[in-house]
């Protein structure tokens, strides 16, 4: 298999990426989404309480945002991979590192996305009966 | 006292003590022997909303969101004493207002609240997927 010159991902804590690239990488997840807005998406940046960045080439590849009181509960609000770098580990390492920022003891959920069980059941993920929402209007 | 004189409001330091004592009541399985553990979880939180009976706290809705796509709702505990009231009900309606319509009002409930989430509004959600906590 050709290995060369594959750049490395790297991972990080960021408090501000920007918002174009990262609806760029909402964009190539592939995902269905509905954040295009920049002024919306630069709020949803600022006001998170955890943001971890996959970069390949300083190239925004991974972002996954998080609501957290570092101590008891941690939602995962966002998680998309570039549809390019997908299959690489890049969502599972960005779980694993959302995971540590708010602390191992915490209760870490998520929504899956139509598509994305398989996904969190190998992460290892429980499937929860008792969810509820009340959906934005 | 009376169950129906509660007063509401957005709160950012209620306290430590007050908070465990509720929970313990309440019968939320929280650290509460640990009230250094409560005072961080409150200050780690992004929406407090109280109800009192005078000074005492009777309610509790604690929630991290971004005030802008989604919240999820952590705590929601209301001392027996107050219950069936719709003291519930109302710590959840105060927390929507304050978030405003644009904001999704998710949570996952305890066992004993099964049927009562749908019977005041929200949706069930299938997809939730969860890592349960380690301590």
């Amino acid at each position: 298999m050709e290995r060369d010159n594959v750049p490395e991902i790297t991972y990080a804590l960021e408090d501000c990426p920007t918002p174009v690239e990262v609806i760029r990488v909402f964009v190539a997840s592939g995902l269905p989404h509905a954040l295009d807005d920049p002024a919306k998406m630069a709020r949803l940046i600022e006001t998170a309480d955890v943001i971890v960045c996959a970069r390949e080439d300083g190239r925004l590849v991974g972002f996954a945002r998080a609501l957290t009181d570092f101590l008891y509960t941690c939602y995962l609000s966002d998680l998309v991979v570039d549809a390019a770098c997908q299959g690489k580990g890049v969502g599972a390492e960005l779980v694993r590192r959302v995971r540590c920022a708010a602390g191992e003891g915490v209760r870490f959920h998520l929504f899956a996305a139509p598509g994305a069980v398989t996904f969190y059941e190998r992460l290892g993920m429980k499937r929860v009966d008792d969810a509820w929402e009340w959906p934005a209007a | 006292m009376n169950r129906d004189a509660l007063t509401y409001s957005i709160e950012t330091s209620p306290g430590a003590a007050e908070v465990a004592e509720l929970y313990r009541a309440a019968g939320l399985n929280r650290p509460v022997d640990d009230l250094e553990r409560i005072g961080r979880m409150l200050a780690g939180s992004d929406l407090i909303v109280c109800a009192r009976a005078g000074d005492r706290l009777a309610g509790i809705a604690r929630s991290v969101t971004d005030f802008s796509y989604a919240c999820y709702l952590s705590d929601l505990a209301v001392h027996p004493y107050f219950q069936r009231a719709g003291a519930g009900r109302e710590l959840i309606q105060r927390t929507r207002e304050a978030l405003g319509p644009e904001v999704a009002l998710i949570l996952l409930a305890a066992p004993s609240a099964k049927d009562y989430y749908g019977h005041i509004g929200f949706d069930h959600a299938p997809n939730c997927w969860m890592i349960a906590r380690q301590r």
